[in-house]
């Protein structure tokens, strides 16, 4: 091989000098065949994780509720009564920005094989954008096109999309945000299915749609940040079909209810490659794998393009040779192909045929286990934004401020997003979309809260105190309606690992995540990196998105999160910690500041103790103070003509544009009825007095109208 | 009673209406989309919500010509009740067992949002909980109502109108949501009566429409 | 000057609905090897007063400049087709006069 065809070669698949050298060596001689396109797949950084994995580490903590499953698919929960609950959380960035529809749709479908494959019925999804500026290039058919395709699958598939948060931010003008987030719930005799194969002379067999060429290189190419030409990017995009989806998740969950199936695995980035060798590698087998006799769409498929095709909504599974007809049936039940491809060997080699010959033959650790791990360079995390007194920053009154930011694209109504999708399906949503907290039902009598986390606005203000109220903000929206938050799933969005300032913030935030997972008792199960999420050297902001669930032990009636009812008393719960001017400093074009700190151990204690006092206490209503600070806050939280009406005179501290617009981590806004008042008073004052909080009673609920 | 409850390849509401026809404590039959069925096994069907084939072609299009549909259709020319709910309601209208059709939504989206509806008709078997204003939510991309003129007249006429909108969500003329058949057995809305179940769905207008 | 335009989904792309047609046909006795499912869309493009004059102009005879106009509003048609009608990613499309 001569030099310069060595060096496209390299180019070709992706693969570093270094990591070319790093395979000579495992192998003892260079890759030859299709080891370049195995490697090329299986150590990208989409796959291979191999600049996070050092830090993903950290997450290790893990409680009664939660076993270490890591290798698994998705992180699973034991919440008791015989329910345990499955989910994660993934990126399908670069495909959405290149096709908004397609890459928005089969992001959901791959995150829903996710959680079905573990035997888990998905019951919700959430998910979580950030797009750019309104008025960028082709934002608006990017939003619109994004929205229609998580609505065109969710929807069709019969899951419910139930929360979600979009970002507006010129940070993301040339490279989208597509996250969702999966939850699925495993109960009764279910079993939770494994993806480790087992037992010399078992079957492997490949069940679902057929392969055609789509999305080939596809996880290499999620590993790159676009240049200026994306058209020269496109490989064949992939087509999610959410009705083939839907026969997929009932014929897999019935052969899994059936227990016909050793281990399941679900074909994603890299397809059938990515599968096939983890399952073999964490099994500690081999595989004979027959490439032709995979079901084609059209004939023209090349074994290369076989072992990386990305085509949607397939499935492999091992199982024992008895068992094959009678999971053949209940595919073709479902109209859907199953066909054995190979069978497990004791020889730990995969061996992959071509009609008969032996084409390529690899110990699949080397591919899997041995791709190498990068520990970039990065520093300490600086402060850039804090001072020490928050300057007044406005000029204009409160009204107009108010009516200012209500212009813009982040703080309008979002109604128009999530009536698009189906949020009731299942029939086990208790608050949809339009709440605070969304919130579904289990059989067991008790409700799930479902958040995503992560305001990117903090996160460019100041990375430390981002990261802490990723996590830290959907938990208190969960204490606040009584849930204890139970386990974290995240979605690490950051530029290239390459440069030391996105590895620093990477690096701060992980170091917060694993601290914070063990002080709330709310361990990381499961999670995804999506780096190089940049265009021509500028990347995003850093955005690790997260994603929450909590319990609720009981289907008592939480408070509401709009003033539902005039003559309530309202109050206003401050806890010291930051006061800031952020998102609306954005919006309005001033200097982002803040003063103060978030104590991560007293923050984190505050979550249960909120908890706990919202039980006791029983307010009608109660709500975190969100972005755009108490005015915007108290303007969200009118409905059907009943607002809270605050009498006092006009220099008073409740009238100045501080009190109202400041984003202060954290106030809460409650709201009382008259015979709940003197139990509430007395819950509050003892919360107050343990926890150093300052109370103020702000006015009255009153029928505007 | 034995209600059937049929299940197409994309259904994806049979699980929700299950539930409902247990709350009521009827025992349910499930129905295959590729089986025949005997009349004399069930004392109703439903035919639940969801995309059967995906939408595809045509709303309820595949899924109308189904072998089990036959069964229904004879189910029908019995007396005996069949109830259609969202997609439901768009398979009845393809295979001629309620009038009209349902096309896309005027605003060309996928709508979910909460309906009140307004009882026009009723019908021999179904909603007969008295309650004259329905609140249900609606979860459909293609549930405008549409008929030609003279259809549309015949089904005014007629008093086949079922429910109607009390505000026009999806460009439905007349403000359509339900109709019937001329024998008032055979009957379907497009609003979702099983997700309204109790108070902690957010109403429970649709307990006792079945 | 009205034209058809074909839209198919690109030969290589799998074809959600095509497939699903297909497989439901097949199961109900019929024989299909292939269906592909596009959409057909009808334009009538008006003619400018400007595009009429420039043609007016440069041309001599009334079937040369009849010729001409039908170049510029296929031109045109192509135009908002390839722009607007089909996404080229996942799309192929054929023209023709009617």
């Amino acid at each position: 091989m001569s030099e310069r065809s060595l060096s496209e070669k390299l180019k070709h698949y992706r693969i570093s000098q270094g990591e070319y050298e790093r395979i000579t060596g495992l192998l003892g001689r260079p890759p030859q065949g299709l080891e370049w396109a195995l490697f090329s797949a299986l150590w990208s950084e989409h796959c291979s994780y191999k600049s996070s994995k050092v830090h993903l580490r950290k997450f290790s903590y893990r409680n009664g509720m939660t076993r270490d499953d890591s290798d698994e698919n998705a992180g699973v929960v034991d919440i008791g009564f015989g329910e345990k609950i499955v989910f994660k959380m993934e990126s399908h960035n670069h495909p959405s920005f290149i096709e908004p529809y397609q890459g928005a749709a089969t992001g959901v479908g791959g995150i829903l094989r996710d959680i079905f494959t573990m035997g888990a019925r998905p019951i919700a999804l959430a998910d979580y954008l950030c797009f750019g500026d309104e008025n960028a290039p082709r934002m608006k058919s990017l939003v619109k096109g994004v929205v229609a395709g998580i609505s065109g699958y969710g929807n069709c598939v019969g899951v419910p999309t139930i929360t979600g948060y979009t970002e507006y931010d010129a940070g993301y003008n040339k490279n989208i945000l597509v996250n969702a987030m999966a939850v699925g719930l495993l109960e009764g005799s279910m079993s939770l299915a494994s993806s480790k194969a087992e037992g010399v002379g078992n079957l492997v067999v490949y069940v679902g749609a057929k392969t055609g060429k789509d999305g080939v290189h596809g996880a290499a190419m999620a590993s790159e940040s676009f240049d200026q030409d994306i058209d020269s990017k496109k490989p064949n995009i992939q087509i999610g079909d959410p009705f083939l989806e839907k026969l997929l998740i009932e014929s897999c969950l019935e052969v899994l209810s059936k227990n016909l199936v050793v281990c399941m695995q679900d074909m994603g980035a890299a397809g059938l490659t990515s599968s096939t060798f983890e399952m073999a590698s964490k099994g500690k087998v081999g595989m004979d794998l027959h490439l032709d006799k995979v079901p084609l769409r059209d004939s023209s498929v090349t074994p290369e393009e076989i072992l990386l095709s990305e085509s949607q909504e397939r499935m492999v599974l091992v199982c024992v040779p008895e068992n094959l007809e009678a999971i053949q049936a209940v595919f073709k039940k479902w109209d859907l192909d199953a066909a054995p491809i190979g069978t497990i060997t004791a020889t730990k080699k995969m061996r992959l045929f071509w009609k008969g010959d032996v084409v390529t033959e690899i110990d699949p650790t080397l591919i899997t286990d041995s791709a190498p791990r990068y520990e970039r360079p990065f520093t300490n995390y600086q402060s850039k934004h804090k001072t020490d007194k928050l300057g007044s920053v406005w000029s204009q009154t409160p009204q107009e401020l108010r009516e200012t930011l209500k212009q813009n694209a982040f703080y309008k109504n979002k109604n128009w997003i999530f009536q698009q999708y189906d949020q009731r399906v299942g029939t086990r949503t208790v608050k949809d979309a339009s709440h605070s907290l969304s919130v579904v039902r289990l059989n067991s009598h008790r409700d799930l809260a479902i958040s995503v986390g992560c305001r990117p606005a903090f996160m460019r203000m100041d990375t430390r105190i981002g990261a802490i109220d990723a996590i830290l903000y959907p938990a208190l929206q969960q204490a606040i309606k009584g849930f204890k938050p139970i386990a974290v799933t995240d979605c690490l969005n950051f530029a290239s690992p390459e440069r030391p300032e996105v590895m620093t913030d990477f690096v701060q935030t992980c170091d917060l995540y694993a601290e914070i997972a063990q002080k709330l008792d709310a361990p990381i199960i499961s999670g995804n990196v999506s780096f190089y999420n940049e265009t021509e050297g500028k990347g995003i902001p850093p955005t690790p998105a997260v994603g929450l669930v909590g319990l609720k032990e009981n289907d008592e009636r939480m408070p509401d999160c709009v003033f539902s009812e005039p003559g309530l008393d309202v109050y206003l719960v401050q806890m010291p910690g930051v006061a800031a001017y952020a998102k609306t400093a954005e919006v309005l074009k001033k200097d982002v500041q803040f003063v103060g700190d978030l104590p991560v151990a007293y923050a984190c204690d505050f979550v249960s103790a909120l908890s706990q006092f919202v039980a006791r206490a029983r307010p009608q209503v109660s709500r975190v103070v969100g972005q755009g600070g108490l005015a915007l806050t108290l303007d969200k939280m009118t409905a059907n003509g009943i607002a809270c009406v605050i009498r006092v005179d006009e220099g008073h501290m409740f009238n100045s544009t501080g009190f109202l617009f400041e984003e202060r981590l954290y106030d809460f806004v409650f709201a009382v009825t008259r015979t709940q008042r003197a139990v509430f008073e007395k819950e509050l004052h003892d919360l107050a007095s343990r926890w150093n909080l300052v109370t103020h009673v702000l006015g009255t609920s009153q029928n505007l109208r | 009673m034995k209600i059937g409850v049929i299940t197409f390849p994309g259904t994806n509401c049979d699980q929700d209406v299950v539930k409902m026809v247990q709350a009521h404590g009827h025992t349910v039959i499930p129905l295959w989309h590729k089986d025949r069925f005997e009349t004399s096994a069930v004392d109703m069907a439903i035919v639940p919500g969801g995309f059967s084939y995906g939408d595809y072609l045509r709303c309820g299009a595949l899924a109308a010509r189904s072998p089990v549909m036959h069964s229904v259709r004879e189910l029908a020319s019995k007396g005996k009740p069949v109830l259609g709910i969202c997609n439901g309601f768009q398979i009845l209208c393809e295979t001629g067992l309620l009038p009209g059709v349902l096309v896309r939504n005027d605003h060309g989206q996928f709508t979910d949002k909460w309906t009140e509806i307004e009882l026009v008709q009723t019908t021999r078997f179904f909603a007969q909980s008295g309650k004259t204003r329905l609140r249900l939510p609606v979860a459909h991309g293609e549930g405008r109502f549409y008929a030609d003129k003279a259809e549309l007249d015949k089904i005014e006429d007629q008093g086949l109108v079922w429910f109607r909108y009390t505000e026009n969500i999806n460009g439905s003329l007349n403000n359509i949501a339900g109709v019937m058949n001329k024998q008032k057995n055979v009957a379907a809305l497009m609003p979702h009566p099983e997700r309204a179940m109790f108070e902690w769905m957010g109403g429970n207008d649709g307990f006792k429409f079945i | 000057m009205k034209w058809g335009i074909k839209i198919l989904p690109r030969e290589v792309l799998l074809d959600t609905q095509g497939r699903a047609v297909q497989d439901y046909l097949n199961q109900s006795g019929q024989e299909v090897s292939q269906c592909r499912v596009g959409k057909y869309i009808v334009l009538d493009l008006k003619q400018t007063d400007k595009e009429a004059s420039d043609k007016d102009a440069s041309s001599k005879d009334a079937s040369d400049k009849e010729a001409f106009k039908k170049e510029a509003s296929k031109k045109k048609a192509i135009e908002i087709t390839e722009q607007t009608l089909i996404n080229p990613l996942i799309e192929t499309y054929t023209i023709e006069s009617l």
